[in-house]
This record gives structure tokens, C-alpha cells and sequence, in this order.
């Protein structure tokens, strides 16, 4: 899945200290690093709506030329999105039918950045990865960045986990015996099989073929995940991804789950327990 | 005379490969090199655009 960040994304990354930035610079990192062909844009009209901001940080003395470095260089590193005319003409396209249907995202007299951000994800025809999705998603496929999946992790079964291991934030990698590294969001043990598929709409063609998966299923059960004791590591894992045109085959394994899930007893006793801190 | 031959696909998307992992290097050298700078100037910046944000709503107007 193609990404181009918005100005918030693209603030939060020139200041990947911020506590409250790290979830958001580690999921950047993580596509950064994967071997994937995904692109990911940094839009013109980004770069100048952050870079105003930081500018005027600056004149007021409270902030430095180090962000605006990094902003420089993200400029550099990432797939830079020049603001072309066919992209202003998009743009007044989707300002004037904004307004016609009662939905504007900027007062009239504004210039109105997210039209033309708008304009720009149109134009290279991808997802934009944002903190307002409200405004932009008339336009455009817009998500949240807790929305943009790469794969699934249940957290579901008691007991030892050979061969796995993994690193827990609110996007975590897992590193399989394959040496493969996967892209895992944290989902409940108890989503109901119609969830699951509707949330499979989500998942991106990232990772392997399916048939990865079921060895590794079934050499998590080999592993002893029907015994109910508490173990050393509390929430081991059941992990697979499922490309969207594979759905007939993430239901046959939700099936298969649910029938092992019986066999080591109610499901709703197995607690839905925090992560453990690191 | 000099003649310029473009760079194939494969070249490119190579390119483009070593340019992400110089990306994924910076993001995670920046998040351990200065705590303190990003705490204070990302609030700053948070502030800035959740007031924007702010004025979005407040010039939501009806159709014309």
C-alpha cells in the first residue's frame, strides 16, 4: 500500500523524541525497513504547511533550525511530491464541490490546504496517512494510522512460543523462524468471524503467501498451546496475514481457531491481558 | 559529445531502497538524540495545529 503523509504525520516525524511521536516514527520506520515496493510520499503542500509553522517557532525563539533540517532531509529521502498545475486544478475541483455539497474544509477566504493536499493524493492515487481524516476523506481514501494494517496478531493462546519473538508497541514487528519479519497490530481473541473479515478489507498484499501460515499454526499448537498454565511469557500469540482476495481462507482458519479454542475451554476465561512493559 | 543513459527500473528501485533505510536511520537517531527539544518543540507544534484544526470547525458553513 502506497502512504503520503499529512502535515501532522510529518510533525510528529521531525520529532520522533516526543513521547507521544514514537508509536507513529517506529511504524514509519518499520515500512521504511520492509522489503516491500510501498512508497511513501511527502506532499509539497506539507512540507510548506509544516515548514511555515516551524519558521515562525523559530522567529519567536522557540524552537530551532534542527527541525527544519529534518524536514529537509525527510524532503530528501522520501518520494518528495512536487504541486504541479493539474494538481491546483484538482484542487479548485474539490473546493468548488465541497461547497456545493455543504462539507468545506476551510473558511472561503483561505487557500485551503486540504483541497490541494487532497489534489495531491488523487494525483498519485493512494491512501493519505493523517490525523484529520473528516476533511480529507471526501476527496480521497484517507485513514487514521491506526487503521492501516499489515497484518493480524491474536492474542490467544496460553503456553510457550518457540521460534517467535517479538517486540510489543502498538505496531509491533514479530520475527518468525523463517527469519521473515512480520507487521502486526493487536487485535482481541474474541472478534466475531464477520469482523474479522471486515477488517481483512484492511490488510495489505504486504506479506507471504498463505500457506506460510498453517505450519506455523500448527507448530504453535505443537508447542503446547492447549495447556492453561501461566507461563513466563503471559501473551503469546497466533500470527498470520491474509492477502484481502484470500477471505474464503482467513475464514477457514477463524474456523479452525475457534474449534481449538473450544478444545482448551471457554474462550472468555482467557483473560484479555495488557502487554508486557519492556 | 557526452551521452547520459537513464538508470533501468531495477536501478531505481534500488535507489529508492537505500534512500528509505537512510530515512529509517535518521527517525531512529532522532528519537534518541534530543528528548528534551522534541518534547517541548512537538507540544508546540501539536498546539499549532489543533488550533487550525479549531478554525476548520468553527468556518464550517452551509451549502452555496
Amino acid at each position: 500500500m502506497n502512504l503520503l503523509l499529512d502535515t501532522g504525520i510529518l510533525g510528529q516525524l521531525c520529532h520522533p523524541g516526543k513521547s507521544t511521536n514514537q508509536p507513529v516514527s517506529e511504524w514509519v520506520e518499520a515500512i521504511l525497513k520492509s522489503d516491500s515496493k510501498d512508497r511513501i510520499y511527502l506532499p509539497e503542500v506539507c512540507d510548506y504547511e509544516l515548514r511555515r509553522k516551524l519558521l515562525h517557532l523559530i522567529s519567536k525563539g522557540q524552537s530551532t533550525q534542527r527541525s527544519i533540517s529534518r524536514l529537509n532531509e525527510l524532503c530528501e529521502l522520501l518520494d518528495y511530491l512536487p504541486v504541479e498545475t493539474a494538481t491546483f486544478r484538482m484542487a479548485a475541483e474539490f473546493w468548488s464541490k465541497s461547497r456545493s455539497q455543504g462539507s468545506p474544509t476551510a473558511s472561503i477566504d483561505s487557500l485551503d490546504g486540504d483541497v490541494i493536499l487532497a489534489a495531491q493524493t488523487a494525483m498519485v492515487g493512494v491512501t493519505v496517512v493523517t490525523t484529520n481524516r473528516k476533511h480529507l476523506s471526501q476527496f480521497v481514501p484517507a485513514r487514521n494510522r491506526s487503521e492501516i494494517i499489515w497484518g493480524y496478531a491474536f492474542v490467544c493462546i496460553r503456553g510457550p512460543v518457540d521460534n517467535i519473538a517479538f517486540e510489543w508497541s502498538d505496531h509491533f514487528l514479530v520475527q518468525d523462524s523463517f527469519g521473515r519479519t512480520w507487521h502486526c497490530r493487536q487485535e482481541a481473541l474474541w472478534h466475531s468471524r464477520e469482523e474479522m473479515l471486515n477488517k481483512a478489507e484492511l490488510v495489505a498484499q504486504l506479506m507471504s503467501d498463505v500457506a506460510d501460515i498453517e505450519p506455523m499454526y500448527r507448530k504453535l499448537i505443537s508447542a503446547g498451546h492447549r495447556a492453561n498454565e501461566p507461563t513466563s511469557i503471559r501473551i503469546p500469540i497466533f500470527v498470520y496475514s491474509i492477502p484481502v482476495s484470500r477471505c474464503q481462507q482467513l475464514e477457514d482458519l477463524a474456523a479452525t481457531l475457534a474449534e481449538d479454542l473450544n478444545d482448551i475451554g471457554d474462550a472468555a476465561n482467557i483473560p484479555n491481558e495488557p502487554p508486557p512493559t519492556r | 559529445m557526452s551521452m547520459t543513459v537513464a538508470p533501468t527500473d531495477e536501478e531505481l528501485e534500488a535507489a529508492r531502497r537505500e534512500r528509505y533505510q537512510r530515512a529509517a536511520e535518521k527517525l531512529r537517531q532522532w528519537s534518541q538524540e534530543s528528548r528534551e527539544y522534541d518534547e517541548r518543540v512537538g507540544e508546540l507544534m501539536d498546539q499549532e495545529l489543533k488550533r487550525e484544526g479549531i478554525r476548520f470547525e468553527e468556518c464550517d458553513e452551509p451549502a452555496t
